[in-house]
């Protein structure tokens, strides 16, 4: 115990030293306190006293006060600033603490004491977190008042957010501290790290846009389907009307208008098979597409999974925080009935199948929520350990 | 200089029965040696060990390291540092010295190793705990003041806040830093950050101290301070291991020494045993005039018997040896040429000159303008000196000579079939694979040969 404690003395000493903490620290303060000058009433966006009269946000529907703060939390709040802006600043104050720690002269001094290696690599770097978990914290806290206080809403979710960026940081903080021990160089093992987290961005891109055209080939076979069940539901119907309209148009009685009826219907039939045979291979052209895909798709997943989710675990909060239901109460509609495709009295609607955007952002943003809590936060813990697991044994056997 | 604090007496001797436990249960902390330890020893001779080693602080047999990269640092070293002594590890640069302190440090594992500590394995980690070190080259956060170098350290070997508040003014009197207790070690000089190692190393109240070159960059008055603080604490009963260069400085405070060349202990013992069959009386003399020299004996090495370099022979020593033979005191048994031969005495650098046998038994020799006797009895001298006073040779001086430890460390390093003496780490005679120079102070073996191994003659040297 009273080795822990030295070291966490030390490292706040170091940290204490840097000035980084404390800068890094400030600024946090001062984004909280920015976030808290903005607000919104019914003319649009409200900076301090004045109001600018840009009613971007304000006049979706379900957009409240409340629902303002929360997304500007975690639009702004969690995805900039603590995912981007504060961790980088983390990464760049912990960086030096492995290569510091290996440096000849010093890391004699702490290895010839009677303390384990390996606790005394994961004691340094519990301590790294615990400076990311500091900075998170202070923010989380703030932010939480300015909810609170501006917004009105007492959300205690929003501290899910300090567990979560740590989370998210210490993946990278990680492979940083491996990469600390293996070039005993900050910069390197700095470079290296955010070359990392770049190469992870760039496989969450790839998912994403892969997973686009997946999802909209899914879609527009879907909606085919649809009208395609909608349309053969349809002939069965100017079928058996069609027996009717014959009976009548073929007895003594029969009128022109009768007759008119018949041709009518058997235009309206001839007219829905050939938009079944259309929709037919409609469907056949996009399972072919989609089929092009699919593979590519599924090998990014393939790859990312063993990775850390960083994007994903970051979005964990907002799925939480912002559950499915409000969301599409915001974003609009969200089950529209496949009726759209056909009119009131059965008429096919000539319109493109292609989803719209907004219904491809829904679908993208479905199929990341489909995606296990297990999945996002097992997998990139396992990668974590292995990690960690990996520099731990570096660390015990190496002669310094 | 103010005492240390907290002083205590020579400590208990451990019990022999525990010692021997230790020892058999695994020789060495490094992972390899807990496996090695102890291996092709009956348990008859395990505890014939322990006995003996139950007074020693440290005890170790066969410590071997091959660094990655194939560089084979020691070979096979064998040393006891008994309690309460202070030993001083001598070699050249890069014989492999800090290797074994961090060794026993636990900073570096050793390929092999068996032996013990203040009666635990070597490696046990809570024996550290008792075990103050210097390293050579440390360097302390600089964002720390000498206090709370003092303060961290101590509470890393797990001593309790109390205990070191109460110690580290103390600590820091010993060393003349208190009054710069509250500055930032970033702004000491080399000097003052070596006297804060040294107090740091004491700051736990260790029962073995090792501190490797501990007067690096220290200036005279603090050298002196330091051997003081030796001195120190050897009275009070712990054992100091000391690593340095400083051979003069060794030799001032160090009981024991041993000489590490190559990564093989090459003498260890007492300076005392070390030197004994290495003294000496020292003729000094003046040659009459028209003293003749004649070639193919030897070669002038300058001063009173000519200009250096000019052939020395039988009628030179006309005015020494024979003229002692004439007399019938001296007699020469072997006059012999040693360009190429064996020396007189193992290990002394090569010189030329001229050796031969008293009646008594000791040997003689004439190097130059002086005539050396191997001996330590004064009486032994007298005949010769009476032989050159009747030749009418001037005496210019009589004076008995021990070997300074300089002596012994230059002839362990000496190469004895070349004369030359080894260059510090220049050798990658038994590199296996290229290095990438990772560590720098160890600069890996030097060339040739060591005083009792010439078995690694690479291509290097």
């Amino acid at each position: 115990m009273t080795q822990t404690w030295a070291l966490l003395v030390d490292a706040y000493r170091e940290l204490n030293a840097k000035k980084l903490f404390w800068i890094t620290l400030a600024l946090s303060g001062l984004v909280v306190a920015a976030t808290a000058c903005i607000g919104i009433n019914e003319r649009g966006i409200e900076l301090l006293v004045w109001t600018l009269d840009a009613p971007v946000n304000t006049t979706l529907p379900g957009m409240t006060e409340e629902r303002f703060y929360k997304e500007l939390f975690i639009n702004f709040g969690l995805g900039i600033w603590l995912t981007w802006i504060a961790t980088v600043l983390g990464l760049v104050s912990t960086a030096a603490i492995f290569p510091d720690f290996v440096s000849g002269g010093s890391i004699e001094m702490s290895l010839s004491k009677p303390i384990s290696r390996t606790r005394l690599f994961l004691t340094k770097y519990a301590l790294g977190l615990l400076f990311m978990t500091l900075q998170v914290t202070v923010f989380t806290v703030a932010s939480f008042l300015v909810l609170g206080l501006r917004g009105g809403v007492w959300e205690f979710g929003v501290f899910l957010a300090i567990p979560l960026v740590v989370l998210f940081f210490s993946y990278l903080f990680s492979v940083c501290a491996l990469l600390g021990l293996l070039t005993r160089s900050t910069i390197a093992s700095l470079l290296l790290t955010i070359l990392f987290w770049f190469l992870l961005f760039i496989l969450n891109a790839a998912d994403a846009g892969l997973m686009q055209p997946v999802l909209q080939y899914e879609q527009e076979i879907e909606n085919r389907r649809a009208a395609m069940a909608n349309a053969e539901a349809r002939i069965e119907r100017l079928e058996a009307a069609q027996v009717e309209l014959r009976e009548r148009a073929e007895s003594a009685d029969a009128r022109p208008s009768d007759r008119q009826a018949l041709a009518d219907n058997e235009r309206s039939l001839d007219g829905t098979s050939k938009f079944v045979e259309r929709a037919e291979s409609g469907i056949e052209r996009a399972e072919e597409s989609k089929a092009t895909w699919e593979p590519w798709h599924e090998a990014v997943v393939a790859i990312k999974t063993p990775l850390p989710k960083t994007g994903e675990t970051i979005a964990l909060l907002e799925r939480w925080l912002i559950d499915a239901a409000s969301l599409r109460e915001m974003r609009g509609d969200w089950d529209e009935s496949m009726e759209e495709f056909v009119t009131e009295d059965g008429e096919p609607v000539n319109r493109s199948f292609d989803p719209d955007q907004r219904d491809q952002q829904r679908a993208i943003e479905e199929e990341y929520r489909s995606r296990s809590v297990w999945w996002v936060l097992g997998t990139s813990v396992a990668f974590e350990v292995v990690v960690l697991l990996v520099a731990t044994v570096v660390f015990v056997r190496r002669d310094f | 200089m103010p005492g240390v604090p907290g002083v205590r007496g020579v400590r208990g001797v451990r019990g022999v029965r525990e010692v021997a436990r230790s020892v058999e249960s695994g020789a060495c902390g490094s992972e390899e040696g807990r496996r090695l330890g102890g291996e092709s020893r009956g348990a008859g001779g395990e505890e014939r060990r322990a006995m003996a080693s139950a007074a020693e602080a440290i005890s170790v047999m066969g410590v071997d390291k091959t660094y990655r990269g194939g560089v084979h640092a020691l070979r096979g070293v064998d040393l006891n540092v008994h309690r309460g002594e202070v030993f001083g590890l001598l070699g050249p640069n890069g014989a492999g010295k800090s290797t074994l302190i961090k060794v026993l440090m636990t900073v570096i594992r050793a390929s092999r190793c068996a032996g013990q500590m203040l009666g635990k394995p070597v490696g046990h980690k809570p024996t550290l705990a008792k075990v103050g070190y210097l390293p050579e080259h440390h360097s302390f956060p600089g964002y720390l003041t000498g206090e709370q170098v003092l303060d961290f350290y101590a509470a890393m070997t797990g001593m309790k806040r109390s205990e070191r508040k109460r110690r580290i003014t103390p600590m820091l009197e010993l060393v003349n830093m208190h009054e710069w207790a509250g500055e930032r070690v970033r702004s000491y000089s080399k000097g003052m950050r070596q006297r804060v190692g040294i107090a740091q190393a004491l700051m736990h109240d260790p029962e073995l101290v090792l501190l490797d070159e501990p007067t690096d960059g220290v200036d005279p008055v603090g050298r002196r301070d330091i051997r003081d603080v030796v001195l120190r604490l050897k009275e009070e009963g712990r054992a100091v291991f000391l690593n340095s260069h400083l051979l003069s400085e060794l030799e001032m405070v160090t009981d024991r020494v041993a000489i590490l060349v190559q990564g093989k202990v090459a003498m260890q013992g007492t300076i005392d045993e070390l030197t004994r069959d290495k003294r000496r009386y020292e003729v000094e003399v003046e040659l009459p005039e028209g003293v003749g020299v004649a070639d193919g004996v030897g070669r002038v090495e300058g001063g009173a018997l000519g200009d250096a370099g000019e052939p020395l022979s039988g009628e030179a020593l006309g005015g020494l040896l024979p003229l002692a033979l004439e007399r019938g005191e001296l007699e020469v048994s072997a006059v012999e040429e040693r360009r190429s031969g064996t020396p007189p005495t193992a290990g002394l650098p090569r010189r030329e000159g001229l050796t031969g046998m008293l009646d008594s038994g000791e040997r003689v020799e004439v190097e130059g303008h002086r005539v050396r006797v191997w001996t330590e009895e004064a009486k032994v001298v007298e005949p010769v000196i009476d032989a050159l006073r009747a030749q009418g040779v001037t005496l210019r001086s009589v004076r008995p000579v021990r070997p300074s430890l300089e002596e012994l460390f230059m002839e362990a390093v000496t190469n004895l079939r070349t004369g030359e003496t080894l260059k510090p780490g220049a050798a990658a005679a038994d590199r296996k694979g290229g290095r990438k120079g990772k560590r720098r102070d160890e600069g890996g073996p030097v060339s040739g040969a060591g005083a009792d191994s010439n078995a690694v003659e690479g291509g290097a040297a």
